[in-house]
């Protein structure tokens, strides 16, 4: 029985958050497929990030920049969350 | 006597008749007329006390009926002043409030307004600012190259380490 490739997709990344949980691993979702060297640098600048090893996941409406998500934090450096903290500021600025 | 033409038997019974004519007329029609005419007499001058009584009553009442006619115009003219006067005041009374109320009115519908333009406002501000993230979101997916959105990171890490110092 053939699977659809969607909720295969789908399964694999929740098992993957299951591991996260599990193992000492980290996500770190972008726009396009880094390379080792990126996630490298990625884990230079967050020396939290040392002792977990860093798996990538694409995700085309972040528009640039990146996400880590490890044990229960999340980092967002998102051009979608600096449009997001924009559309807020915006709307304090009217209060 | 004779040689006069005068009979004397005749003249003696004529006055023997003209005495007994008086006497009787006397007695029997004079007194009862006489008293009739006293007493009808009487009864006129009754009459006229009472005529003159009456009238006197009528002047006196045609008196009396003026003072009380000019009373009650006196009266009525007080209270038709008295309805003015308090016609006049509640007339005000109405007028200041139905000003007071148009009053209200007015700065009830100026403040909806003005509550309804500042929700008009922010309304309009915040499609505005939906619309144009929408649009740049649009923009940027069209935009961003995948070497563009490397360099973002890039930036985002360099940024990242500056702050970190």
């Amino acid at each position: 029985m053939a699977i659809d490739p969607d909720i295969k997709e789908e399964l694999k990344n929740i098992l993957e958050e299951k591991n996260i949980a599990k193992k000492q691993l980290a996500m770190v979702v972008s726009s396009y497929k880094l390379s080792d060297a990126e996630l490298d640098n990625i884990k230079k600048s967050f020396p939290i990030l040392k002792k977990y090893f860093l798996f990538n996941r694409v995700d085309n409406k972040i528009q640039a920049g990146f996400i880590i998500k490890f044990d229960s934090k999340v980092v967002d450096l998102t051009l979608r969350s600096q449009l997001n903290n924009f559309k807020k500021i915006t709307y304090e600025v009217d209060r | 006597m004779e040689s006069l033409g005068i009979d004397v038997k005749l003249l003696i019974a004529q006055i023997i008749n003209f005495a007994l004519f008086f006497y009787i007329f006397r007695k029997f029609i004079a007194k009862p007329f006489s008293s009739f005419l006293n007493v009808e007499k009487k009864k006129e001058e009754e009459k006229e006390k009472v005529l003159s009584d009456l009238k006197k009553k009528e002047e006196n009442m045609i008196l009396q009926e003026q003072k009380a006619k000019e009373k009650i115009k006196r009266e009525y003219e007080l209270a038709v002043k008295n309805a003015k006067a308090d016609a006049v005041s509640v007339r005000e009374e109405m007028l200041q409030e139905a000003k007071k109320d148009s009053e209200q009115l007015v700065e009830r519908g100026k403040k909806q307004i003005d509550e309804e333009r500042i929700t008009m406002q922010k309304d309009l501000k915040t499609k505005v600012v939906d619309l144009s993230l929408v649009i740049v979101n649009r923009a940027l997916s069209d935009f961003l190259t995948e070497d563009m959105q490397k360099k973002i990171n890039e930036r985002i890490l360099k940024n990242l380490a500056k702050d970190v110092k």
